[in-house]
């Protein structure tokens, strides 16, 4: 099975439609979103994605009562999770928040599979015992190249997808 | 029942008939910070929440303060602060009684009558108030509760963790309650970060460090084994969903916040300090904590705090803790302003 997890979309609209016509067009089965979606119209993006797709919030505040109350009513297939998410799928037990420290301590709890976070937009997976702890990037693309991760189940192999192009290439860090 | 504590400063006001924003209050042991930048926004977007019940356990807000504790979820309880676990410890086993290291927070005795345990005080003493461990030790006889509040309310001294520990492992027959409240003050680690003896329940509040008392959230922890038993146990709702927002928010994005308080006390402290103890009669009890206990030999701490009401500042007198008389007061840093004016008012009062 085939899981997107993407983080820090942060209105940026094009990048995250890219990102659902890819999962779309390659077999993606379901979506993790880490956090910083922001505003209630992206959630109308997001589910354009017609498989079940995970939802938490981040440390930006967008109309958080409006996302939360959209969640499994207009969107019936986007189910928000609040600050921590759980699932299984493909027989791996997935948890997410938004904060990498926290996704860390998480990790080294034992009790999942795959633990995912965002925060700092920063692409990067590491292993933490049995887990694996992974930082999809963002998507919104500000110095660095917006990317997300598709995860592969039966083999836990990670793919990165670069997706658009970063707003400012050249500035310093 | 009469509750004694610091920080009544809605009743205060009242009484006065000022507005809460005109009297400075030194008599309240929370974050001199004030909101944690964020918070307020949290709890209005959250306020449509309370529209439905919480989550019963407080099972992800669990999860979280174990990942950022470096802890297990199955060892953590969330509760209405942890007044909630001071109330219901005294009454989970057959104690032969209870220890109370005083003076300190007096809920602990309040809790122990409640349950019908009987206590006695293992007292400090005047000039620094610090625990000589081996002299506790040396009271122990299995079988009992001890409370210890590390670092200490209202005498500010910390026993250092590690020493802690060791102290708890080579007790195994007592069970010690700790209460870290006012440890993130401090640069000390939890004894929550190791593994812990079965012996042990560890308190931690939100109130002080974060300054939300009025939310009342607070945690406990202690082996998973205990905590198997203790949720026989565990009433359902006990955190309402604000406060789970908060706590929740607070675990993500509070580490910020709690390093500025601690380096605000760094600056702030030892010229605050200096300040007390060039003024005369009064000798400052040493200790870390966001207060500081002193003792008055020239005037009574219920006559200062009356004069000290009238320039609208608010002391804590502290002649109703257990092995304190009315020669001692507390007072907790503010901001530098606040803290100025509490000066000078003192000043001119013992001068």
């Amino acid at each position: 099975m085939r899981i997107a997890i993407l983080s820090d979309t942060h209105d940026h609209i094009p990048n995250l439609r890219s990102a659902v016509t890819y999962c779309q067009a390659y077999g993606v089965q379901m979506m993790i979103h880490c956090g910083d979606l922001i505003s209630p119209f992206m959630l109308k993006e997001l589910a354009e994605f017609s498989g079940p797709v995970h939802l938490i919030y981040g440390n930006n505040v967008g109309d958080q009562h409006l996302i939360s109350q959209s969640c499994g009513t207009r969107y019936a297939h986007i189910t928000h999770h609040g600050t921590l998410g759980a699932v299984e799928a493909g027989g791996i037990r997935f948890a997410f928040n938004h904060y990498p420290q926290l996704a860390r301590g998480i990790a080294l709890q034992g009790r999942f599979d795959v633990v995912c976070c965002g925060h700092t937009h920063r692409y990067g997976v590491e292993k933490i015992g049995d887990c694996l702890l992974i930082n999809p990037g963002d998507l919104h693309g500000g110095k660095k190249q917006p990317c997300f991760v598709i995860f592969e189940t039966a083999t836990k192999n990670i793919e990165r997808v670069d997706i658009g192009e970063p707003f400012f290439p050249d500035s310093p860090e | 029942m009469t509750f004694v504590h610091g920080g009544n400063i809605i009743a205060t006001a009242g009484q006065l008939g000022l507005q809460v924003a005109e009297l400075i209050d030194m008599s309240s042991n929370l974050s001199p910070l004030g909101m944690v930048p964020g918070l307020r926004q949290v709890l209005i977007q959250g306020l449509d929440q309370i529209g439905y019940l919480p989550e019963a356990t407080s099972a992800a807000l669990c999860t979280l303060f174990a990942a950022h504790n470096n802890c297990r979820p199955q060892q953590v309880m969330a509760g209405n602060g942890t007044t909630d676990f001071i109330y219901d410890l005294p009454a989970m086993a057959p104690f032969t009684r209870a220890v109370i290291v005083n003076p300190t927070y007096s809920d602990y005795g309040l809790a122990c009558d409640y349950a019908g345990l009987p206590w006695q005080s293992f007292t400090l003493q005047f000039p620094d108030f610090g625990v000589d461990l081996a002299a506790l030790g040396a009271t122990l006889e299995g079988g009992e509760l001890l409370f210890l509040c590390n670092p200490n309310n209202p005498t500010g001294h910390l026993v250092a963790t590690s020493e802690l520990r060791t102290f708890i492992r080579a007790h195994p027959q007592t069970t010690f309650v700790i209460d870290e409240s006012y440890l993130p003050f401090t640069h000390e680690p939890s004894l929550v970060r190791e593994e812990m003896p079965e012996n042990l329940f560890v308190l931690c509040s939100s109130s002080k460090i974060y300054g939300i008392p009025g939310l009342r959230l607070g945690f406990l922890v202690s082996s998973a084994g205990n905590m198997t038993v203790r949720r026989r146990h565990c009433r359902p709702w006990s955190v309402n969903r604000l406060a789970q927002l908060a706590g929740e928010f607070l675990l993500g994005q509070g580490e910020p916040y709690v390093r500025q308080v601690q380096a605000f006390m760094a600056g702030e402290r030892p010229a605050f300090v200096e300040a007390l103890q060039e003024l005369p009669g009064l000798t400052v009890i040493p200790g870390v904590t966001n207060f500081i206990l002193c003792r008055c030999t020239t005037m009574g701490a219920a006559q200062l705090a009356a004069k000290m009401l009238t320039e609208k500042i608010m002391i804590r007198n502290c002649a109703s803790f257990d092995g304190l008389d009315d020669s001692y007061f507390r007072v907790s840093l503010q901001k530098a302003a606040a803290n100025r004016v509490f000066l000078d008012a003192l000043t001119s009062l013992l001068h």
